[in-house]
């Protein structure tokens, strides 16, 4: 293993020698917080005026900035939040400077026409492909249902999109459903949703911040080839309690929050459930249905000292559907976060962190008292990860850091339920893997124009024993067979190889560069550049579009390889307005490796053969995003475009050829606009319309009717060779928001300001059917006819939101 | 005990909360292709061969039997009766444990495959029980039947279940359909087995069909089911076609069967 190491860690030194302390300099350094609810705040710019140089916090809302010795002016500035101004003397020294900031009630009246450099950031951070919508604006936006869903959010962005009408799985630059990282306060969700994908398992009233990466993804990201939706849970108020929730027609929602010793410690807890279950038993065909979900967040911080800080952060979901006690599934995520914050200097800043992450789904039938059994599958997810970032001077700076991830993978546990059932007891082997990051970049700002960041990330992962690899003949998992892929001949002489506890059998090594340059053409533009290559070594085996817990992770070993893809993107920024309207068009190109494809009929039941159920692929994408957004004032809201085409190879499959990956849309255009239009009310649409999705047409029909009577059996044409039908959709909302008043909401609490508002949305508000799938049917007089199946048109609902 | 089972409860429950209507899809007509569906059973007269084309999705075209086919099985001559479908000119009843090869000969091409009759488990007797109303399922009686099974590696079974048969009305069986195989059942010790999500009411005559089939026909009736069942939305598997054992470029199956059937009238 060693061998391993050596690389990083001389990456590591040669950068540390690099970032040795450069001529007489003295550190300003400290945390942002709102100073409403003592929040810390990230991405907070930080600048110098004197001289024209600034640093954004970072996501634990720290900042350090070192300069030459002298006095001088700094301004903090975020949107949304009132600019503050501070004279630092850094003649003699280092100087901490922590500070709140205060919401800027006045921009909302379209008063303030601000220069201020924290509204350039989209012209000058040196990222690209990456974008952050406060939460504040998502819950305007009109969701099915009324619920404010941050995924849901994020499909409105250019280069994003659902895989399917409703769904919450997320398709990136052409990308699978699995090539998303999904993290929660570090933590990975493996799947982040809930009622078959129709909402996501993100509480909105829980989430302080989030922001998605769609290329240009930072060394500290690795192990998913097309985005990080990086996802931060609120750390609790920690200066006052407060009581928030929204009563909705799908579901209800709760959250507390408070210090527990005030500006030191606080918590939050924040819990969601489903009730549309309750009405069950009113039903006599429903009452022995289950159906819902539930989610609590909870999150503690303490700090210790000026220099230390902890965090404790969990989630727990759970999702259930069942059927009359005859069959029933559910799943859910767990995740838990503990961190430490140290800051070492006043120039270097280090996260320590503890995370677990377990998914699992059950199945139940229960048939008959001898005919039933449960089965589980899980994966457990251990990992410890430091973080670390260096403070060099404002024009340089690094960050680096290792994650060590342990994976647990249990691919299936058949029991019993009953003694007398004659279903077996049987338990499928478990898989282990060990995975090793190494991760190191420099930010450097080389005049006053250009920013480069560059690094690498490397990555090791393994295979671990105790565990068995099945042996085939030819050492073929798959074999083609009539021109047909099918599952591979096991060596019945020697059908297993086992290897021992700790055992490492397989072992494969990423290097993954990553690189981002800014160029500022004036003020108020710029050209940006990026490439990043990227790793992934568990797969998705999933053979239907829903999300319904059957689906399941697996590892990369001897026969299923890691997925890599490569992407480079270019885009030009420009800001109008004073900074108050930002714009972008970005062109990428990305091509991917190892893409894992479910072949034609397989068997995914309980089978230890996964790799005898899938080929190796390969793919491509590239497109043009425009993206143009207004965040500040009564008009507010983003139009995005997405010229794209994304396709997939493999052997086998399609002679062979090029074809256009199932979610491949040439076209995308969102629309995004929320209108006060007095104080206290204001309207919110939105507006999508996509190409229709691919997918594979009928070529030929024909019967076989010893097996199925008069059903129509097709024989097909090109794979994913035509197209759905256009797809477009209007939702909009309309909030109206209470006075706010002097209330006693519960007796234990005294007197104190109540606010309440009332949203009222309504989903597909022209009620376009939507084609969700096709079928291939004979109509009434058995005439083949071909059937579009749609879902939601005209979905009305209210909810009623409180915070006292 | 599939998944794709659960699937389609699921995809019901999907229906009833979706939407579907005609559209108008241009759909661009293939090459034509032989389609062979084509049974040997341990049953007498029960073999057959079926031999039709492809047509285009719209059209209708109801003409596409192949009645100038030449068909045998192990040698065995299998001559035309009507709408493309071939028997054998005198009483057959194939045996478990051979293996059949099958040779069609039509417009022009040569279409072979081959298949292992493998043998069936025994059934020794069936059975009923009450059960209340559960679910979406009503009261009534379930049935059940009690096995034996020696047979040494995992073989499979297709079952049909039905309210009444005849060999020449085959089409009646489609009442319940499933797939199992003996990894789920115990070897060599009895035991009974309910058949699921199904009622009976007194009176009513059931029809078991067992038929012992190979991992390969298993798979095809599989994916039959898959591409048949209608079963929309989230739950659908990739549009996919079906694989075939027969060799040459035609679409169908072979198939071979050990057939076992019980006839069981409810009390």
């Amino acid at each position: 293993m060693n061998k391993y190491l050596i690389t990083p860690l001389l990456l590591l030194l040669a950068l540390g020698a690099f970032a040795q302390k450069r001529g007489n300099r003295h550190t300003v350094s400290g945390t942002i917080k709102d100073a409403r609810n003592g929040e810390v705040l990230i991405g907070v710019n930080v600048f110098i005026e004197e001289l024209k140089i600034g640093v954004a916090t970072n996501t634990y809302g720290f900042y350090a900035l070192s300069v030459p010795p002298g006095k001088y002016k700094v301004s903090i500035t975020y949107i949304g939040y009132l600019t503050q101004h501070q004279d630092i003397d850094l003649s003699a020294g280092d100087q901490k400077f922590n500070t709140e900031l205060a919401e800027d009630k006045k921009e909302l009246k379209e008063v303030v026409i601000s220069t201020d450099k924290a509204d350039a950031r989209n012209v000058e951070q040196n990222k690209m492909s990456v974008v952050k919508v406060d939460i504040k604006e998502v819950k305007k936006i009109p969701l099915l249902l009324g619920e404010v869903d941050i995924i849901k959010a994020v499909q409105l962005l250019p280069g994003v999109q659902a895989a399917g009408d409703g769904s919450s799985n997320l398709i990136v630059r052409g990308g699978n459903i699995d090539h998303n990282l999904v993290l929660l306060d570090e933590a990975v969700v493996y799947n982040p949703s809930h009622v078959l994908g129709f909402f996501s398992t993100f509480n909105g009233d829980a989430i302080k911040d989030f922001e998605i990466y769609k290329g240009g993804i930072p060394s500290q990201y690795g192990g998913r080839l097309a985005s990080v939706l990086d996802v931060r849970m609120k750390d609790g108020n920690s200066k006052d309690f407060n009581v928030s929730g929204g009563i909705g027609v799908l579901s209800s929602r709760l959250t507390v929050e408070g210090p527990i010793i005030k500006n030191k410690s606080s918590f939050m807890v924040s819990g969601r459930r489903s009730y549309f279950d309750v009405f069950f038993p009113l039903s006599d065909d429903l009452k022995n249905t289950q159906a819902y979900f539930g989610d609590l967040n909870v999150k503690l911080n303490y700090t210790i000292s000026d220099k230390d800080k902890l965090f404790f952060s969990s989630y727990y979901g759970r999702d259930k559907l069942g059927f009359g006690g005859l069959f029933g599934f559910g799943w859910g995520n767990l995740t838990t976060t503990a961190r430490w914050n140290h800051i070492f200097s006043n120039k270097l800043f280090v996260n320590t962190s503890m995370v677990y992450s377990r998914y699992d789904y059950d199945l139940d039938i229960n048939i008959a008292k001898n005919l039933n059994f449960t089965r589980t599958n899980f994966i457990n997810d251990a990992n410890f990860k430091i973080d670390g970032s260096y403070f060099i001077s404002p024009k340089s700076s690094l960050k680096f850091g290792t994650k060590q991830n342990y994976y647990v993978f249990e691919p299936g546990i058949r029991t019993p339920i009953t003694s007398e059932s004659i279903i077996s007891a049987a338990t499928l082997p478990k898989k282990r893997a060990f995975e090793q990051a190494y991760y190191a970049s420099h930010l450097l700002k080389l005049g006053a124009r250009t920013s480069v960041e560059y690094g690498a990330r490397i990555s090791v992962f393994s295979n671990i024993g105790d565990g068995r690899t099945i042996n085939y003949v030819g050492g073929n998992p798959t074999i083609i067979d009539n021109g047909f892929i099918k599952e591979g001949i096991k060596d019945s002489s020697n059908m297993y190889t086992n290897y021992s506890s700790g055992q490492i059998y397989n072992t494969f090594i990423g290097f993954e560069p990553r690189f981002n340059l800014t160029y500022l053409l004036n003020a108020n533009s710029s050209v940006k550049l990026s490439y990043n290559r990227m790793y992934q070594y568990m797969h998705l085996i999933q053979n239907i579009t829903a999300a319904t817990g059957q689906e399941f992770w697996t590892p990369s070993d001897k026969y299923i390889k890691p997925q890599m893809a490569d992407q480079v993107a270019a885009g030009y920024f420009r800001n109008f307005g004073n900074n108050t309207i930002e714009a972008s068009a970005e062109v990428y190109y990305k091509q991917m490796k190892n893409t894992v494809e479910i072949r034609d009929g397989a068997d995914l039941d309980f089978n230890e053969a996964t790799e005898g159920q899938v080929v190796a692929g390969q793919g491509r994408a590239y497109g043009i995003e425009f993206f143009v957004r207004k965040q500040r004032g009564k008009t507010t809201g983003w139009i995005g475009y997405t010229l794209a085409k994304s396709e997939r190879q493999a052997d086998n499959i399609n002679n062979g050829d090029w074809y256009a990956f199932r979610f491949d849309r040439r076209h995308y255009l969102t629309l995004v606009v929320n209108q006060e239009i007095t104080p206290r009310v204001s309207i919110g649409g939105s507006f999508i319309y996509a190409s229709g999705e691919a997918f594979t047409i009928a070529s030929q029909r024909y019967g076989l009717p010893s097996l199925g009577g008069d059903k129509i059996s097709i024989d097909y044409g090109d794979r994913n060779g035509a197209r759905f039908p256009d797809y477009h959709r209007l939702d909009l909302s309309l909030t109206i928001n209470q006075a706010k008043t002097e209330a006693r909401p519960l007796w234990i609490f005294k007197k104190r300001p109540f606010e309440g508002s009332w949203v009222f949305s309504l989903y597909n508000a022209y009620g376009r059917k939507n084609a969700y799938t096709l079928s291939y049917e004979n109509n009434d007089q058995g005439v083949p006819t071909v059937y579009k199946w749609y879902l939601f048109t005209f979905v009305p609902a209210v909810t009623y939101n409180f915070k006292f | 005990m599939k998944n794709k089972f659960i699937y389609s409860i699921l995809a019901l429950v999907f229906i009833l909360q979706s939407c579907k209507e005609e559209i108008d899809l241009n759909v661009p007509g293939g090459k034509q292709k032989v389609v062979i569906e084509s049974e040997v059973t341990t049953e007498t007269d029960s073999s057959f061969v079926k031999v039709t084309r492809t047509a285009d999705y719209y059209s209708t075209n109801t003409n596409l039997a192949v009645t100038n086919a030449v068909v045998t099985v192990n040698g065995l001559t299998f001559s035309h009766t009507a709408n493309g479908i071939y028997k054998p000119a005198a009483p057959f009843a194939a045996v478990a444990g051979t293996t059949y090869n099958l040779n069609v000969i039509a417009d022009g091409a040569t279409y072979t495959a081959t298949s292992l009759l493998e043998p069936m488990f025994r059934v020794d007797s069936v059975f009923q029980v009450f059960k209340p109303k559960e679910g979406f399922l009503d009261a009534g009686y379930a049935i059940n039947y009690i096995g034996f099974d020696d047979r040494p590696k995992i073989k499979y079974t297709y079952f049909r279940m039905g309210y009444f048969d005849t060999i020449v009305e085959r089409d009646s069986m489609d009442n319940n359909l499933i797939l199992f195989n003996s990894d789920q059942t115990p070897i060599g010790t009895p035991y009974f087995f309910e058949l699921p999500f199904t009622r009976f009411q007194p009176q009513e005559e059931v029809i078991l069909i067992f038929r012992s089939v190979t991992k390969e026909m298993n798979d095809f009736i599989a994916a039959y089911n898959e591409q048949t069942s209608g079963a929309p939305g989230p739950f659908q598997v990739p549009p996919a076609n079906l694989p075939t054992n027969i060799k040459g470029g035609a679409i169908g199956y072979f198939a071979t069967y050990d057939i076992i059937r019980r006839r069981y009238t409810v009390k």
